[in-house]
């Protein structure tokens, strides 16, 4: 039955030809859903693990997947955007896993099947959910002319106009989002490096201001600071947005509960997050509008042979790409456990590491080691620090890069 | 151990070049490919390897770097390796155990040593910024 309709969807999908003809066997399916970092890596390791014993299929409604790592770089003109876009194709036939290029709309768990339309589905002994953010927004505006570019790709292009479109006097106003959200020191870096481009290459004075709804700069607070000094980057705390009028440019913000409007020549909001609808509607969120999973596994902890890697997933790591590229690994090592009868591995360790540019040719680094604590269920930090700005950091920066797009993409 | 568990073998270094930079780095001088074939055919667990799995985001899968930090493929000599570090490596060679180090040693020593594309630029290694 399961074969059947496998391959009863497969009848109307072009993917046919990447199955090999000699899968004459039944071997446990894994459906990943999300070509990011978490999805890419999870469905590579399942096969360089376990090879021909799994089969694997990935959805992803982009025919690309494009880094938010180093996007913020297209926005100073120091990367193009082409360089940070990832297809299929190696995933594909390096690894042999199957993609599909279409939308998953929801999940039938208790058949086990995962719907892209009303009728056309796929089956799956196990499901990988790596589908990263979706905003909260304050009120109903159009992103087209408030942008949050925190999911790269076309947000990013449209900011990068937008930005290259500033004159002198006008104001800019970046606005972070409360944690939890995706790449902490994302926001503060997007100021300097915006900052650093209009002031010292475009040579204009544009008053750059950082709306942050937490009470402090939340990472590598010396070193953002200390860029914010220099670009004279005005920096308000506990400034909670609380509308945006997207066809005046006026953003509202509650700060120390006084009501203050803002007007900017560009508005860039990075709105509030939470697990990406198909998870929320899935039923597999709790109040944090994240998803528990067991960190042993990333299984979520209500339903079972779901598992959820990366943004989507509710723990004490952080949101970003490096460390759900670790997750993914976490995860496809315990899927194959349990499809082979093993027990869990007992204490992972998953890493982050992170540059950040605060120039066209400066950056600094932030690091952590987090391991899994039996007793609270939980992932706690061992380990971290950061770096300080320097030029070698920038430079340090693309190895980094070089080596986290090829473990993943590549 | 299986030989043909991780077989890296022929290590083409081809490149894939798409998109031009405005400046800077271009994707041919970071992102190279590795043929690195699933070459097993089933699963068999081993703690070493999924730790050691950990490292690759920064030093290439199966421990083959694509760029000129350290590749730690026949790594035997991880513990020393990790401690004389600094900057990021410093602070994660204290978030792992001696038993774990000796772990991802036990399966990355047996990978087959990268070929070394590039040299490392010692010098600039050595006064690393923190």
């Amino acid at each position: 039955m399961k074969r059947r309709d496998f391959f009863k969807f497969l009848g109307i999908s072009a993917i046919a030809t990447s199955i090999p003809a000699a899968a004459k066997t039944i071997k446990p399916k894994v459906v990943i859903i999300g070509g990011g970092y978490g999805g890419r890596t999870v469905a590579k390791y399942l096969k360089i693990w376990a090879g021909d014993s799994v089969d694997v299929t990935l959805i992803d409604k982009d025919k690309y997947f494009t880094s938010p790592i180093l996007s913020n770089l297209v926005l100073n003109g120091q990367k193009n955007i082409n360089e940070l876009r990832f297809d299929y194709s190696k995933t594909r036939s390096k690894y042999k896993i199957n993609f599909i290029n279409k939308t998953a709309s929801f999940i039938d768990k208790k058949n086990k099947r995962v719907f892209f339309d009303n009728k056309n589905f796929i089956n799956y002994d196990k499901l990988v959910l790596a589908t990263g953010i979706d905003f909260i927004k304050t009120n109903n505006y159009d992103f087209n002319k408030v942008p949050h570019a925190w999911i790269a790709g076309e947000q990013t292009l449209l900011l990068k106009r937008k930005i290259d479109n500033l004159h002198n006097g006008d104001t800019f106003v970046l606005t972070i989002p409360k944690a939890p959200y995706r790449c902490p020191p994302g926001p503060y870096e997007r100021a300097c490096v915006v900052a650093d481009y209009l002031k010292n290459k475009k040579h204009l004075h544009v008053n750059v201001v950082v709306l942050d709804e937490n009470d402090d700069i939340l990472v590598e607070k010396e070193s953002f600071q200390k860029a914010f000094d220099r670009y004279g980057i005005e920096y308000k705390s506990n400034a909670k947005v609380t509308h945006v009028d997207d066809s005046h440019l006026i953003v509202t913000y509650e700060q120390q509960g006084v009501s203050k409007h803002l007007k900017a020549a560009l508005l860039n909001v990075i709105p509030n997050q939470k697990a990406a609808p198909i998870v929320i509607n899935s039923h597999l969120t709790d109040s944090s509008n994240f998803a528990p999973v067991d960190l042993r596994s990333y299984e979520s902890t209500i339903a079972k042979d779901i598992y959820i890697v990366g943004d989507s997933h509710k723990s004490t790591q952080p949101k970003a790409g490096h460390i759900a590229n670790v997750e993914a690994k976490i995860c496809a090592d315990a899927i194959l456990r349990s499809l082979n009868g093993y027990e869990l591995y007992p204490k992972p360790k998953t890493n982050s590491a992170c540059y950040s540019p605060l120039s066209s040719s400066t950056a600094t680094w932030l690091t952590a080691v987090y391991e899994y604590d039996e007793g609270s269920k939980s992932m706690k930090k061992v380990s971290g620090g950061a770096g300080k700005e320097s030029s070698k950091n920038y430079k340090e920066m693309f190895n980094w890069t070089g080596n986290l797009f090829f473990d993943t993409f590549g | 151990m299986k030989k043909n568990m991780i077989l890296i073998s022929a290590i083409t270094l081809t490149l894939i070049g798409c998109g031009s930079s405005t400046n800077g780095h271009s994707n041919k001088e970071y992102i190279k490919d590795i043929a690195i074939p699933p070459t097993t055919n089933s699963y068999k667990p081993d703690d070493g390897r999924l730790l050691a799995s950990a490292c690759y985001g920064c030093h290439g899968t199966n421990g083959v770097s694509v760029t000129k930090w350290d590749s730690i493929a026949g790594e035997d000599e991880l513990y020393k390796e990790m401690h004389e570090k600094k900057g990021i490596m410093e602070i994660q060679a204290k978030g792992y155990t001696k038993i774990e180090i000796a772990a991802m040693e036990n399966f990355l020593k047996r990978l087959p040593k990268a070929e070394k594309e590039e040299k490392d630029d010692e010098h600039e290694k050595e006064k690393d910024d923190d």
